[in-house]
């Protein structure tokens, strides 16, 4: 390795990218939100003691925020598998600043899932029964499985790359001794040899063509817990798939906004640059059209065969009870995210980001009338469930989001938010590519066009003078 | 003494039972009857049938207004009964229709009887009938088929953390290769070569 490559590393990592500690306001945020989790944990803990007589839930309609909860942040956790492996695959550089931040999206948002699984019962130490005595033709089994299956694989993929940002911060002076031991413990004495390069990018690339077939198959089972029943509303061959892509959309919209925060809180116009919300903000409408597709195949279908269910079904999401969450996901979540991304002149770096959180509300509400109605509307000749979420349902809700966010503020404090080594990697590729046409043209040879664009990088903005990193 | 007692109840209960089973015959000695029963014999638990009695006289002329039972032969605490399942008046034609549900799959014997009126005698008859297991659209797979998919889905989750364990591997030989280097050189790790 050149010593201009290491001192380039180094001042990567340095400046900026190196954990920071947080400030005033993050420290304030950060006991703000552990408030949050603190009260949460305080509701559940009330929860337990009184039973689920405290939540809304009931006899008629067991599944409510908690399970809605669930299924909103199992699906922001696509955004890791995506952007991380597909791109990864696919050998698009521009991924590379934005890799690391799509895994620990992946990761915190499937421990958070998996956390509200056990707070959705009403007796947690049952879940062990599923392990002692698994039934393996139950969904819930599948999903158990695929959900645990996936949780350890995103933990090891996050892992694995870390490994030379690790062990270039082991050096750090800057950082205490005990930090710098754990880091160097967990870089596994990496020193950038060509075996150890070689032995990190099969490991990735395995764990890559891997974890898109675990995700689709999460995904696809958190759809079938509802798709292989027989209640109005679930019952549809589709929800597999329509789950798949509802994850990947809200998993892009997640990024794009967990991308805005930490550009703007940390300063990564350099790195982040608006070429990434562009891209992505491509994604996030391919995609958006894609779970526009379903959702009117799926309620056209129902619509037209209009059994009384049915009827009942879309009249209570169309103008009764559940309208508001309703219409909140096909206008917020859909058609106006969609129409942003949809003109050039609103395809910009300031409103992508909205169009991303819009989705997410969106999103959320689309899963709450997934969850709620179908469970509500009467199966016998009677009244409509009625489900009315108690203080209890909401503050474990606020505190999962409190957590993700706190979970999320730890990690980028303790690990390199930017995958520097690749991001270095990329700059490498640029400078032989550089020199390679250099060459070319002293020999006098045809240049063939360079299909991938240069990364945002100080290179870039050196050559792009002073644009601030908006390529 | 004693032999004239036991003598003279024993009298009593025979005298008693003849009259009895007189009176019976007195009830049923009206004219004979025959009744036919008529239904399809291969069934579906769980889904009614009708079942047809026609009631004719030994001349062959149809009885009308005659009560016709059906009854089914159970096991009721060790003991066989008969159970009344339905009921029925014959029309004008003879013809009575009795309702059979069956709940079991199995062989079952129905009996219709006529216990008689005044005018005519009893009669019955009784029809075997193949009680099947309802085919549901949605029903379980046997138990053999249960287990090999149970048994997939535990070879491909194997599977997966087989190649989780492939891709650690690999990071072990990162370890190893650092180790060696530092063994080799006895730098830091960022001062080896590429």
């Amino acid at each position: 390795m050149s010593s201009a490559t290491v001192a380039r590393l180094q001042e990567h990592i340095e400046v900026p990218l190196r954990p920071r500690a947080w400030g005033f306001k993050g420290r304030l945020l950060a006991s703000g939100l552990g408030l949050v989790v603190a009260w949460g944990v305080f509701a559940w803990f009330h929860q337990l003691d009184s039973g689920l007589v405290v939540t809304g839930l009931g006899n008629r309609v067991p599944w409510g925020l908690y399970i809605t909860d669930f299924v909103f942040f199992i699906g922001i956790s696509y955004a890791g598998t995506l952007v991380s492996a597909i791109l990864r695959l696919s050998h698009a550089g521009w991924r590379r600043p934005i890799t690391r931040l799509a895994e620990m999206i992946t990761v915190v948002g499937l421990s958070i899932g998996s956390v509200l699984i056990v707070v959705d019962m009403g007796r947690p130490e049952r879940l062990l029964n599923v392990v002692r005595f698994p039934h393996l033709h139950s969904p819930l089994t599948w999903d158990m499985l695929a959900i645990s299956t996936y949780l350890i694989g995103s933990i090891i993929y996050l892992y694995l790359p870390l490994i030379p940002d690790l062990a270039v911060l082991s050096k750090s002076p800057t950082l205490g001794p005990l930090r710098r031991r754990v880091y160097r413990v967990l870089s596994l004495r990496w020193a950038r040899l060509p075996e150890q390069r070689a032995s990190l990018n099969k490991s990735i690339a395995i764990l890559a063509v891997l974890l898109i077939p675990v995700a689709i198959a999460a995904h696809t089972v958190v759809g079938w817990i509802f798709g292989m029943t027989l209640r109005e509303g679930w019952d549809s061959t589709i929800y597999g798939p329509y789950f798949v892509v509802g994850a990947i959309f809200s998993g892009i919209a997640g990024l794009i906004v967990v991308m805005a925060i930490l550009r703007r809180v940390y300063h990564l116009e350099e790195f982040i640059t608006e070429k990434h919300f562009r891209y992505l903000g491509w994604l996030l409408l391919v995609f958006g059209l894609l779970y526009a597709y379903f959702t009117g195949s799926e309620y056209l279908t129902m619509g037209y065969k209009l059994n009384m269910g049915s009827q009942s079904l879309l009249h209570e999401l169309t103008l009764g009870q559940y309208a508001v969450p309703f219409w909140t996901f096909g206008l917020a979540g859909l058609v106006v995210p969609l129409l942003l991304l949809s003109f050039r002149r609103t395809r910009t770096i300031k409103w992508i980001p909205i169009a991303g959180a819009l989705v997410l509300v969106g999103m959320w509400c689309k899963r709450l009338v997934i969850v709620v109605p179908s469970l509500a509307l009467p199966t016998m000749p009677y009244e409509w469930g009625v489900y009315q979420p108690t203080w209890v349902e909401w503050s474990i809700t606020a505190a999962a989001f409190a957590a993700f966010t706190l979970m999320f503020m730890v990690l980028v404090r303790c690990f390199p938010m930017i995958s520097v080594w690749e991001v270095d990697e990329g700059l490498e590729r640029e400078e032989g590519l550089e020199r390679e046409e250099g060459l070319e043209r002293e020999e006098g040879l045809e240049l063939e066009p360079v299909v991938e664009e240069p990364l945002g990088s100080r290179r870039a903005l050196a050559a792009s003078g002073a644009e601030g990193g908006k390529r | 003494m004693k032999r004239l007692i036991t003598a003279v109840v024993m009298g009593l209960v025979l005298v008693g039972a003849s009259s009895a089973s007189l009176a019976h015959a007195q009830d049923n000695s009206g004219e004979l009857t025959r009744l036919s029963l008529t239904a399809r014999t291969t069934i579906v638990s769980g889904r009614p049938i009708v079942m047809k009695t026609l009631l004719l006289d030994l001349e062959g002329r149809p009885v009308g207004g005659a009560v016709i039972r059906l009854v089914a032969t159970t096991k009721f605490l060790g003991t066989e009964r008969d159970v009344i399942m339905d009921e029925a008046v014959t029309d004008a034609s003879g013809i009575g229709k009795l309702n059979f549900s069956p709940t079991r799959s199995g062989t079952a014997i129905v009996t219709a009887r006529f216990s008689g009126l005044a005018t005519y005698g009893a009669s019955e008859a009784s029809l075997t009938v193949d009680v099947q297991r309802p085919v549901v659209a949605h029903h379980r797979t046997h138990n053999g088929d249960q287990s090999s998919w149970a048994n997939l889905i535990l070879i491909l989750v194997a599977g997966i953390y087989c190649i989780y364990a492939m891709a650690l591997w690999q990071a072990r030989k990162i370890f190893r290769s650092g180790l060696r280097n530092e063994n080799l050189i006895g730098s830091t790790p960022l001062e080896g070569t590429r």
